[in-house]
């Protein structure tokens, strides 16, 4: 990266790295429709300096679009909404190439599907044909491309993910832990241990024992203690930290023992396999993931893992050592240790990938280390999801119209309506004025196949009545900040940094609530 | 709107297309390269212009709602730039700062002027807003704010145990010595003597003071090679350099028992091990690279070189032109040889190193900042101030939205993405808005004739204080009380620092009323005003603790002892907007 980009993305490298630049500068991002909320998304991703994006949208711009939309102006009206857009947009950032297709979504999706392979992330915004929305979707969903559709009313926002998989390695889980191996420590941590007598150190050096080797040590007596059982639940551990307490000369005075008491629980809870590992394992076996040459590489990894595992019967070791009390010398000992086999364990890992990447017909030049070791450094907080195609589901629709819940389920009501918003316009070709409220009504037991017999939740018609008198796509405030979200969401995808939404959020701007759900 | 930064920019946009009449921007800062990656009205082209002259600018050509742009560039808290008669002609005030002064100073104001005012903040990912109704909802100052780590003198320098020690030495210790202007060449008796009393304050071991006084003598000597004129080429100033602070200091703090009697030793580098390879490294072509590899940690060698090159560097910038150097994050010299000692010194300590990345990250204090998030806070920002707009005919406003606004909170936390909490009322113990101020309006002939005494005087009479008064001139200045009477004949004109801008903190000494503060202002149309204001009687503190004060912060991560980590969710008793609601499917989190 040269000097000047350095400089200039200094601020957001502290939260993503060149490993997230990189992602970021490698990815293009394609818009669907030149709305205001479409312009904020935009925007933010141009700043960061997203690598290219391309605007689809074959309308013209009006007075209406000016308004609440700060990229466009009088100049602009008459002329193509997408090049007008990209013009301004393309100003922000010189390292960002942008597109703008001036073609109708619908006959685009006629055309050749290899049109949409050069696009790392789909945003879909306002209003779209219902069979264009599902048309794309369908074929997107696919091609494993992630879709982002994102809709703004009033002083509503709704942003749903569409994606059959999100695996993240850098979580950047904010939980401070490392893989100790206290409970099967490796031949050269348990020789380092067996060399230090601690009963015959004087008071200094005892004192100075780092507590990996004090917990160690504590559990070899424990184990002897215990007929070789090891304290899992939490009240043995509780009695396991009063064992380690027990063997300070003189507690008030050892650091170090109070630092191996405090980290008894976290040690012996963390030697063990995370669930997640698990799970990954059983999918990466079943049918759902077919080991071919189009396999996401994080799959490659889980399966390497899982021989990994067979072969060594444990996980590959992080390496990281907190600090702690100790003598400079044992310190750096159990550096080099730690870190030795934590080499040595990625060298062996990635043997595996290479064997898995051979097997399942891809080419042994994909072996990326830094990928590999990002991998090993993160086993520990992997993850991994799957996502919905659907844009709702029927336990969903049992929800809104529980009778009891007018109040409980707000966003949800806010969710339905924007979507039932949009279809109107779609099937009606005008949005819906304050005076369509019952044909409003009609539509939205019509689209979710409600009998008239039960009356609508008294607030989802508030809801309804909101949306229409507000009648409008781009209060700005709602786009910046739905524009925020949706593009930190991007964002995530495009670092493969973080967990992404999953995977729908509603925004209900009148009382500044949002709500997470997973459809 | 104050600061024309990364919520500003986003902020001046929304409210553009939101309509608004009239906009004072006020921004005392330029456009630097680091600022493009979000402040999205600058351009390239735009840098080292004024950011306020340059938003407005770039607004304007976008303007078609005819919305008034004034752009001020000035410092907000210069009182005779931005006196009190021109924050009164605002209806809203947006704080969109980056440091607690200025924000401090900002709430003041708006708290003598009752203005509504809009907090907010971004870091990395989080953010933050809170809409502030003077004396209805909490201030800034409610909740008292954290304050810059500090860390004992002892810990710096003679017992680091984590990186950050080893940074703060090298920067604000070891670099400011040599290179700085600050540092005092010749101290005088008093100077050491105060220095002494300074150190005794922080630890009782006596060889560690003595150990501490003998090393600043020791520096002195070093400056002084540093500062000579001879020739760089044949200076010994890096030998005599690494071989004192890496070698001579540590083996006499490891003299020192009684440091380490529970602490890991220091092991001192042997300088002569490292000569060879370095001789060999510097010859290297591809040495000159290492300083632009940021994101790695060098090897002990790899910042042995780098130091010895800084330290030439600066050595010949002293020597030609410059009197003395500041550590600057941007001035690579000085960052490489903060980096480079920095690092040594932790090996040496047995602490991890780090990379000058990360190392410029603590030197520099910079704070991590995204468009996103500043997106995500200005659009909130916005969406309150349309709040309390649409309440502004009512007679009852500031009621009426504290009631309707939030303060809210933003995340990369999956489940806590956006939090949003009821207002709360004012803290009782807020030292800012618990007690009575208002604006006092000398007219010109008052303020040049009238006497302390005479002023005094008034005060009494207006808001009825029995007993002896103390009055207190701008941050700390004492200038009447019953045992300090010198000024009390002074016209208030010759009382130093007595002038429109500044403040008057009146304290009933019997403390009967609470206290008063009086903001000095001209009234050039007419008389000495004097506010309207009823003082309630003192509070007394021991009529129960504040209960919110050992409520811990949103989001606060809390250690228990036996290290199992408690992330607290919201308090509940403020958290009164969340609200849960059931599932469509199965799984469900609030974000």
């Amino acid at each position: 990266m040269s000097f000047d980009k350095k400089l200039k993305y200094d601020r957001q490298l502290r939260l993503w790295a060149n490993t997230g630049q990189t992602s970021l500068e490698g990815s293009h991002i394609c818009l669907v429709n030149a709305t205001a909320v479409g312009s904020e998304i935009l925007k933010n991703l141009i700043l960061p300096g997203i690598g290219e994006y391309t605007i689809i949208d074959d309308k013209r711009v009006t007075e209406e679009d000016i308004f609440g939309n700060f990229f466009l102006d009088e100049d602009d009206l008459g002329n193509s909404i997408s090049s007008s857009l990209a013009k301004q947009l393309n100003e922000l950032n010189t390292d960002v190439k942008g597109y703008a297709v001036s073609t109708e979504l619908s006959e685009l999706l006629r055309g050749p599907a290899e049109f949409w392979d050069k696009f790392n992330t789909i945003v879909i915004t306002n209003q779209v044909a219902s069979h264009d929305l599902d048309a794309l979707l369908d074929l997107l969903w696919e091609r494993r491309i992630p879709v982002f559709l994102v809709r703004t009313a009033g002083f509503y926002g709704t942003l749903q993910l569409f994606a059959k998989e999100v695996n993240v390695v850098e979580t950047h889980d904010p939980a401070m832990f490392h893989d100790l191996r206290i409970i099967n420590p490796w031949n050269e941590l348990q020789e380092y241990s067996d060399s230090m007598d601690i009963d015959t150190l004087d008071d200094e050096m005892h004192a100075h024992i780092p507590y990996v080797i004090i917990l160690i040590k504590t559990l070899e007596k424990w184990k002897k203690e215990n007929g070789g059982k090891i304290p899992l639940e939490y009240s043995k551990r509780s009695e396991f930290k009063r064992l380690v307490e027990s063997m300070s000369r003189n507690l008030e005075m050892e650091d170090n023992f109070k630092e191996a008491a405090k980290a008894t629980h976290r040690a012996l809870q963390f030697s063990q396999f995370p669930p997640l590992i698990n799970d990954l394992f059983q999918k990466v076996d079943s049918q759902e993931i077919s080991m071919d040459s189009n396999v996401p590489i994080f799959w490659i990894y889980v399966k390497a893992l899982k021989q990994f595992v067979e072969k060594y019967n444990e996980l590959p070791l992080p390496g990281s050592l907190p600090d702690m009390t100790s003598t400079s010398f044992a310190y750096v000992t159990l550096t080099k240790l730690y870190g030795e086999k934590a080499r040595d364990d990625e060298r062996k890992f990635k043997d595996e990938v290479i064997h898995v990447l051979k097997a399942s017909g891809n080419s042994e030049a994909d072996v990326n280390h830094n990928s590999i070791h990002s991998f090993c450094k993160n086993i520990h907080f992997l993850y991994a999801t799957t996502g919905s195609r659907k844009l709702y589901n029927n336990s969903m629709i049992s929800a809104i119209m529980k009778e009891s819940n007018s109040l409980e389920c707000s966003t949800l009501f806010i969710y339905f309506t924007v979507m039932c918003y949009f279809s109107f316009a779609d099937s009606l070709q005008s949005f819906p004025n304050p005076g369509d409220l019952e044909k409003f009504k009609a539509f939205f037991r019509n689209m979710f196949s409600l009998p008239s017999s039960k009356p609508l939740p008294e607030g989802l018609i508030k809801i309804f009545k909101e949306v229409i008198a507000h009648s409008s796509q781009s209060y700005h405030n709602i786009s910046s900040f739905m524009g925020g979200v949706t593009s930190q969401e991007i964002l995530k995808v495009s670092t493969a940094q973080y967990t992404p939404l999953d995977n729908l959020y509603v925004f209900d701007g009148v009382h500044s609530i949002s709500e997470k759900w997973k459809i | 709107m104050v600061g024309a930064g990364g919520i500003g920019c986003e902020l001046l946009k929304n409210l553009v297309l939101s309509h608004v009449g009239e906009i004072h921007i006020v921004d005392l800062d330029s456009i630097t390269l680091s600022n493009l990656n979000r402040q999205f009205l600058f351009r390239q082209k735009d840098i080292d212009k004024s950011k306020s002259l340059t938003v407005a600018e770039a607004v304007e050509a976008f303007n078609y709602l005819n919305v008034k742009l004034v752009p001020h560039h000035g410092n907000i808290m210069d009182s005779d730039l931005f006196p009190v008669s021109w924050w009164s002609e605002f209806s809203y005030v947006f704080n969109a700062l980056d440091n607690l002064e200025a924000r401090r100073y900002v709430n003041q104001i708006c708290l003598y002027l009752k203005k509504p005012l809009m907090e907010s903040g971004t870091t990395g990912y989080d953010g933050q807003v809170q809409p502030i109704y003077p004396y209805v909802s909490e201030c800034f100052d409610c909740q008292p704010k954290a304050t810059p780590k500090s860390f004992p003198v002892c810990t710096i320098r003679s017992t680091p145990s984590q990186p950050v020690h080893c940074i703060t030495w090298a920067k604000e210790f070891l670099f400011a010595q040599i290179f700085d202007e600050t540092s005092t060449n010749d101290q005088s008796e008093a100077d050491r003597a105060n220095q002494r009393r300074k150190l005794e304050s922080e630890t009782e071991d006596k060889a560690e003071i003595e150990n501490m006084l003998r090393e600043n003598d020791e520096f002195n000597e070093l400056r002084n090679i540093v500062k000579s004129k001879t020739s760089t080429k044949d200076s010994n100033f890096f030998e005599v350099l690494v071989n004192k602070i890496f070698s001579t200091d540590i083996e006499r703090l490891l003299r020192i028992d009684s440091l380490w009697k529970s602490r890991r030793k220091p092991t001192p580098l042997r300088i002569e091990s490292y000569t060879k390879a370095l001789k060999e490294l510097s010859a290297e072509r591809s040495a000159k690279d290492i300083v632009v590899d940021e994101t790695r940690v060098w090897s002990v060698l790899e910042n042995l070189f780098v130091l010895q090159a800084a330290s030439s560097a600066l050595h010949e910038r002293l020597a030609s032109s410059e009197s003395f150097i500041s550590f600057d994050k941007d001035d690579d010299d000085t960052l490489n040889f903060v980096v480079a000692s920095a690092n040594i010194r932790a090996f040496i300590f047995g602490i991890e190193l780090k990379s000058k990345f990360d190392i410029k990250q603590i030197a520099g204090n910079i704070i991590p900042a995204i468009a996103t998030t500043n997106a995500i806070i200005a659009g909130f920002s916005c969406l309150a101030y349309l709040n309390y707009f649409n309440q502004i005919t009512s007679s009852d406003s500031f009621h009426k939205a504290f009631s309707s606004s939030s303060t809210i909170f933003t995340s990369i936390r999956p489940n806590k993405y956006i939090t949003s909490a009821a207002l709360i009322e004012p803290s009782k113990k807020c030292p800012s808005c618990s007690h009575a101020r208002g604006i006092l309006r000398f007219s010109p002939e008052d303020l040049n004739n009238m006497t302390l005494e005479g002023l005094i005087q008034l005060i009494r009479d207006h808001y009825g204080f029995d007993d002896d008064i103390s009055v207190i001139l701008g941050k700390s200045k004492l200038i009447y009380d019953y045992d300090l009477e010198d000024n009390l004949q002074k016209k208030l004109t010759e009382i130093n620092g007595f002038k429109a801008g500044e403040t008057l903190l009146i304290q009933d000494e019997s403390d009967a009323l609470e206290n008063l503060e009086l903001y000095i202002d001209t009234n050039t149309s007419g008389k000495t005003l004097f506010p309207t204001l009823k003082l309630k009687e003192k509070q007394m503190d021991n009529d129960g603790e504040n209960k919110d004060e050992d409520m811990p912060e949103q989001g606060e991560v809390i250690s228990l002892d036996d290290d199992e980590v408690v992330e607290l969710d919201e308090p509940v008793e403020t958290r009164k907007r969340g609200k849960e609601s059931l599932d469509g499917s199965s799984k469900k989190a609030k974000l």
